[in-house]
């Protein structure tokens, strides 16, 4: 099976740095990579190993899938209000 | 007790690089001075060339030192850092330099190569200045590689 080169994972780094009033350089330092990694990671130009993405769960404190996926993640406001969606 | 290591040459060069060097267009620029101050030195330090020229080669090696030392510093030495001392994403990129470094310095010696074959103007060069450059071309090709493809970091917001 050839492989994917154009995988593109979407992620709520922003959304959740957001909610917690971090800066880059504050998530950087708390799951210790280069304050830059973590700019690639939120637009997508850097894919993390399974461990960085470990390293964000545990930090959030959510599953790996409330920060990553394959799909566009659904705004966290629409998917809070619209009865029956999950999060 | 923990040992206190000593700060590596390289990132002492970090600090002392000032600041305009480090956006990606001025790093370019270095790149492209590293490797054509060199070739000018094989030109100026031809045989028969005037001693003012073989002085004037003397400063163009000395520029082309300092385009490195900034060219280190730009690049946070990130190019020579051991994995211990990088992230994912920077040893990813760092392996990543090393290929195109390889890459651009075979075709930069096969070019070298052809040129001293067929043109009069090489084969007057002395082939210690001709070896030199080749050993100056292929030392810094991975920090100078990195410092070219390295975008500018994105502002926070």
């Amino acid at each position: 099976m050839p492989r994917d080169t154009t995988l593109t994972i979407y992620n709520r780094l922003p959304v959740l740095r957001a909610e917690r009033a971090l800066s880059r350089q504050d998530l950087a330092d708390a799951v210790g990579v280069n304050v830059q990694t973590i700019g690639y990671l939120e637009r997508g130009d850097y894919h993390p190993s399974l461990e960085l993405a470990f390293k964000l769960s545990q930090y959030f404190a959510l599953p790996i899938e409330a920060i990553f996926a394959l799909e566009p993640f659904k705004p966290l406001s629409a998917a809070l209000y619209q009865k029956g969606d999950p999060i | 007790m923990t040992r206190v290591r000593p700060e590596p040459l390289n990132l002492k060069l970090v600090r002392w690089t000032p600041r305009w060097v480090r956006p990606q267009r001025v790093r370019r620029m270095l790149v492209v001075a590293l490797y054509t101050l060199p070739l000018a030195t094989g030109f100026l330090n031809r045989d028969d060339a005037h001693l003012m020229f073989k002085l004037l080669a003397g400063f163009a090696w000395l520029a082309a030192i300092i385009c490195l030392i900034w060219l280190i510093g730009a690049t946070n030495a990130r190019a020579d850092m051991p994995d211990a001392d990088l992230d994912e994403r920077e040893r990813l990129q760092r392996d990543q330099v090393y290929r195109l470094a390889f890459i651009n310095t075979t075709g930069f010696t096969a070019a070298m190569f052809m040129l001293s074959l067929f043109t009069p103007v090489f084969q007057s060069i002395p082939s210690s200045s001709l070896l030199l450059t080749l050993f100056f071309v292929a030392l810094p090709m991975p920090t100078a590689t990195l410092a070219w493809i390295d975008p500018d970091p994105v502002p926070e917001n």
